[in-house]
């Protein structure tokens, strides 16, 4: 018997002791479930398992379970590597990542046109008003002004909160096939029309937030918010990947690179540090003190002393680096390194 | 059309292969701690989500030790390293062993292997696909010599194919990522996590702490060969080492560059030694800047560059030394990248640690 199939064996055998199934349950609901929560996946989810929270988790625990014992372990002896993790006192790491490639799926199912034709249309949207010059998208792609408005926009996502499109005038015509509603010549149309009446409630220069275009189609077009049941394919998600080593090197060459080490990094820093990193980092920097007035919090020590943790934990993060010190890389590696971390900051002041 | 990877893809596989690489098992994780576990948790914000997941480790019941069979491995095996080999390590990271690809076998026990990775999504240029049926990848670039008694459980076998490319592929790879890459970054973890079993295997090996070229040195003749050179030699040295010999090595004036005796504090040089057959034949000075030297809690960071072309292949010798001390660099906190060097001293004790300065000792084969 090889070495993976004992693996595989063991573990498999561990998780039906009795506390097995309370340590799947346990794992998913510390690492899954905060992941989830609010994202376009927790709303697809609870349209297939019913909208109670406990319910949700629980349909997770079972659905991952199914995941690891029909197709992830039976697999094992593709990924060496993870044999070896197991046999070597890291089956909660291993654990670990078959969640993540299981997450991974579903999100990836969940953003199918068929599956979830809202949260599809909704990148789509975006897509198309990126590539499109008569448009005018902001940096996070959240939302959209045409180019030939004039004037100061007007950013106010919280003006749109409680419209009820129903009762606006329909989005032009779709004609006879469905699909065109997916179409950029369409969108484009869709988005000039939405935000036509949009201005005439809210001012010429309102930007609109692209999830309300969304909303307000889905409002006309009924088809739009009809979910499919999740239909998961059987490759697990690394065989999937592979195509040809050379397409493999293409991809990994333009990779997004220092980003990555940001969000490693911010993965540690929690709401209240990423505000205060992101309005220090401001040009010009927000005072210590105004800080404290936003958050809400006594006096500007707390405000100074969190910065500074945060400071010093990223120089010791930095330090720790692969490879030479970053004194020795190209200048505008560390400068990529803080904008991607202002960036990620960013949201978490954006949308409290 | 060009098909682009998620970017939340690449985060995915790249903490996978920073948990992969360098955090420590489960029973570690969930312990009391240590000086070391602080130190890492302070620097891994993964390991600070798992801590507070509270999962406790579990034990399955079966360890690799328990089904290795004692086999002779061959070319073209895939085998996982011998798990007490595991351990806290440079950079306050836990170093656990990959797995690795056999590529040859020499009578006295040792083993050629290239260190693998299982996630495709980290490939570059000059990586090879394991095939087989077994997902991953071979890292030519990344080759290492270990003892056979390293290698713990066989894993598999890569496909025909897959040995003799990566036998036939160059150690350097034509296409080097960009410095600051992802990619780049992802390398340099898996060349410092080689070295770190490596180092051990090689040790093991030649019952010695130095290898390679300095290694081969004849330490008879060494004074002599130096001597003929245009070289000051110290009075003696008090370890007696032929490392410590040629770090207080200087080079007579002569040999120097005219600017030099007026030279910028940040201007400095290395001294390249051309030895042929166990002798050192000729000696070079090669120009060099200092970038950085800070010193924080009692460790001093130096780094800086020279032409990468002139001492490209060579094996590089740091010490932090002043007339009274000479002090070698922190375990695996050294290295050099594309002309681009760099070393960690402990100055813990030393009476002014700034009075030392770097002294930086190339040996290249001819």
């Amino acid at each position: 018997m090889s070495a993976a199939t004992r693996a595989a064996e063991a573990l498999i055998a561990r998780l039906g002791e009795e506390d097995g199934y309370a340590h799947v349950q346990r794992l998913v609901q510390s690492r899954a479930i905060p992941q989830i929560r609010g994202s376009a996946l927790a709303v697809y989810l609870g349209h297939r398992f019913g909208p109670a929270p406990d319910g949700l988790a629980e349909e997770l625990v079972q659905e991952y379970l199914r995941y690891l014992l029909e197709e992830f372990l039976p697999r094992l002896g593709e990924h060496p590597d993870l044999v070896t993790a197991i046999l070597e006192g890291q089956p909660n790491k291993v654990l670990r990542r078959a969640l993540d490639l299981f997450l991974w799926k579903l999100r990836d199912a969940a953003r199918k046109k068929d599956n979830n034709p809202r949260a599809y249309l909704y990148r789509r949207v975006q897509g198309v008003l990126r590539e499109d010059s008569r448009f005018r998208l902001t940096d996070d792609g959240w939302h959209y002004l045409p180019a030939d408005v004039d004037g100061e926009p007007i950013r106010d996502p919280a003006a749109f909160s409680g419209l009820e499109y129903g009762s606006w005038p329909a989005p032009p015509d779709l004609g006879t096939t469905r699909d065109t509603l997916f179409t950029a010549a369409y969108l484009a149309k869709a988005a000039r029309v939405f935000h036509r009446l949009a201005a005439d409630r809210l001012g010429p220069g309102v930007t609109v937030p692209v999830k309300e275009l969304a909303r307000y189609l889905a409002a006309h077009v009924g088809w739009l918010d009809r979910l499919q049941p999740l239909q998961l394919t059987d490759d697990l998600p690394l065989a999937a990947e592979i195509d040809t080593m050379e397409e493999q090197v293409g991809r990994t060459m333009a990779m997004p690179s220092i980003a990555v080490l940001a969000v490693q990094f911010a993965m540690g820093m929690d709401e209240t540090a990423r505000r205060i990193f992101y309005w220090r980092l401001g040009d010009p920097p927000l005072p210590f003190r105004e800080i404290a007035e936003r958050l809400g919090l006594p006096d500007h020590n707390r405000t100074y002393r969190i910065y500074s943790q945060t400071e010093k934990a990223m120089r010791k993060f930095v330090s720790h680096w692969s490879g030479p010190p970053l004194a020795e890389l190209p200048d505008d590696v560390g400068l990529a390194f803080i904008e991607e971390l202002r960036k990620i900051c960013k949201r978490s002041v954006s949308w409290p | 059309m060009k098909k682009t990877t998620d970017a939340s893809r690449i985060v995915l596989a790249w903490l996978h292969a920073w948990n992969m690489r360098c955090c420590p098992p489960d029973a570690v994780l969930a312990g009391s701690g240590g000086p070391e576990l602080e130190a890492h948790l302070d620097i891994c914000p993964l390991c600070r989500q798992a801590r507070e997941d509270g999962l406790s480790p579990i034990d399955i019941g079966l360890q690799a030790k328990d089904i290795a069979r004692r086999q002779e491995p061959a070319s073209g095996e895939l085998w996982s390293l011998a798990g007490d080999l595991a351990g806290w390590g440079p950079k306050c990271r836990y170093y656990t062993p990959p797995v690795v690809l056999v590529t040859g076998l020499t009578p006295d026990g040792a083993v050629s292997v290239v260190q693998t990775f299982g996630d495709p999504l980290l490939a570059g240029p000059g990586d090879v696909p394991l095939g087989g049926g077994i997902i991953g990848f071979a890292e030519p670039w990344n080759r290492y010599t270990l003892r056979k008694e390293d290698l713990e459980l066989l894993l598999g076998a890569v496909t025909g194919e897959c040995l003799r490319q990566v036998t036939a592929c160059p150690d350097t790879p034509a296409a080097s990522p960009q410095p600051g890459s992802l990619l780049w970054f992802f390398r340099h973890m898996e060349v410092e996590t080689g070295w770190y079993f490596a180092s051990q295997a090689i040790a093991g090996l030649l019952d010695g702490e130095d290898a390679g070229v300095l290694c081969s040195l004849d330490p008879a003749s060494l004074a002599r060969d130096l001597g003929r050179l245009p070289l000051i030699l110290p009075d003696g040295v008090a370890d007696g080492s032929m490392p410590t010999l040629l770090a207080h090595t200087m080079p007579a004036d002569d040999l120097l560059p005219h600017a030099a005796a007026d030279r910028k504090q940040e201007e400095t040089w290395i001294l390249k030694f051309i030895v042929s057959r166990g002798r050192i034949r000729d000696v070079q000075v090669v120009p060099a800047m200092v970038t950085l030297q800070a010193e924080e809690d009692g460790v001093m960071l130096v780094s800086g560059h020279c032409d990468p072309q002139q001492v490209a292949t060579g094996e590089w010798l740091f010490r932090w030394q002043s007339a009274r001390w000479s002090v070698s660099p922190l375990a695996g906190q050294y290295g050099v990248d594309n002309g681009v060097f760099w070393a960690a001293f402990s100055v813990d004790g030393l009476a002014d640690p700034l009075q030392g300065e770097l002294v930086i000792r190339v040996l290249v084969t001819e």
